[in-house]
């Protein structure tokens, strides 16, 4: 065997891990409640979602299927219907049937170099099991599925955090990258998610661990 | 011309990805450069003469940001390479040998020993992709080599 043989051989080993190029879910989500506006997000992918989500956010049938998600750590009922501007709408009621919490979103999955298919309604809410809220008494919570973290503390000075978490929700043990960012202008924020980090794995701080 | 980004990443990503990998000897940094080479590929308007000449534009984007990356990392002095190789799979303990031996090559021989023995490059070829002379690429040749052979021995052949 030549050399060259024998470095082929080797170094045909290595492969990508496969797992990281799976197309992952993107989305887009602006929430109306408490006067907060979830902003667009830094990755790029996320911004091509943000761009493409009018079009895509098409009509599920007016009224109304009712689904389930997790909301500020508790799984609650939401009622899911088309909004006039396209995006779906979702409503959280108390036992009383009272709207407690409204909200809309719509998104895209991109696959690899922007092609792109339009998300359901249970899949965009899928891909809000993770969410952000400034409590009464100030402090900013992150909310994933039953998990609760208080993140006030992890902002930098120019008002970024950037964390991740172990997510389970496929069957496997997967590092969740969370990229945050507050607006000082409209005092909301903006975040996405990834499996891979933005930038070095070392500026991300551990939740649960 | 331009070729259909998804396309060329079916074609060429593990030659990307071993790329990166042969200068920055981190598995999650050659991901990251896998991607970050073709987003920049998909984002550019720069207009190829064939798809050598875009292969050879993305192993050049890979290996100057895996310099980069592997500079930076090793100021934080982190080794995590022995970890990583005990996930691979070598299909002989020499393969493996072989592996450890170019990794321990000083990097401005890493990537010109890849590009000749992985890539199948010429001399010129190489010169023109890292834009260095011949005669450097020719020294960097022979120096590897014979770092190879003596770390390998008779595992290393005497010929190119």
């Amino acid at each position: 065997m030549t050399n060259k043989e024998k470095y082929k051989e080797t170094f045909r080993v290595l492969q990508p891990d496969a797992e990281q190029w799976e197309v992952q879910p993107m989305k887009h989500n602006i929430r109306t409640f408490k006067t907060k506006r979830i902003l667009a997000v830094a990755a790029v992918v996320v911004i091509l979602a943000v761009a493409a989500v009018g079009a895509y956010a098409a009509d599920v049938g007016g009224i109304q299927t009712t689904l389930k998600t997790w909301f500020h750590g508790r799984e609650v009922d939401v009622d899911v219907s088309t909004g006039e501007d396209g995006e779906y709408k979702f409503e959280v009621k108390d036992e009383n049937g009272e709207v407690t919490t409204a909200f809309g979103g719509g998104g895209v999955e991109l696959g690899l170099f922007g092609k792109e298919r339009k998300l359901s309604p249970q899949e965009v809410l899928d891909a809000n099991n993770l969410d952000i809220v400034t409590n009464e008494d100030g402090r900013m919570m992150l909310y994933y599925y039953d998990q609760s973290y208080d993140i006030t503390d992890l902002f930098s000075a120019d008002g970024k955090c950037k964390v991740c978490l172990t997510d389970s929700s496929t069957g496997r043990d997967k590092t969740l990258y969370i990229d945050i960012e507050l607006d000082n202008e409209t005092g909301g924020y903006g975040y996405s998610t990834d499996y891979r980090a933005h930038g070095s794995k070392a500026d991300y701080i551990w939740l649960d661990k | 011309m331009r070729s259909d980004t998804q396309v060329l990443f079916e074609t060429y990503r593990q030659n990307v990805y071993a790329a990166a990998f042969s200068v920055c000897k981190n598995a999650a940094d050659a991901e990251d450069i896998l991607q970050e080479t073709f987003l920049q590929y998909h984002q550019t308007n720069k207009q190829f003469d064939s798809e050598q000449h875009i292969r050879a534009w993305l192993l050049r984007v890979a290996l100057n940001r895996a310099k980069d990356v592997y500079r930076k990392r090793k100021r934080r002095n982190e080794t995590p390479l022995e970890d990583y190789m005990e996930t691979l799979t070598f299909p002989s303990p020499e393969s493996g040998a072989l592996f450890s031996a170019v990794m321990a090559l000083p990097e401005h021989y890493r990537s010109v020993i890849h590009l000749f023995y992985y890539e199948d490059y010429t001399i010129d070829e190489i010169a023109k992709l890292l834009h260095l002379t011949q005669s450097n690429v020719k020294v960097r040749l022979s120096r590897g080599r014979k770092l190879l052979k003596e770390s390998l021995g008779e595992d290393w052949n005497d010929d190119e």
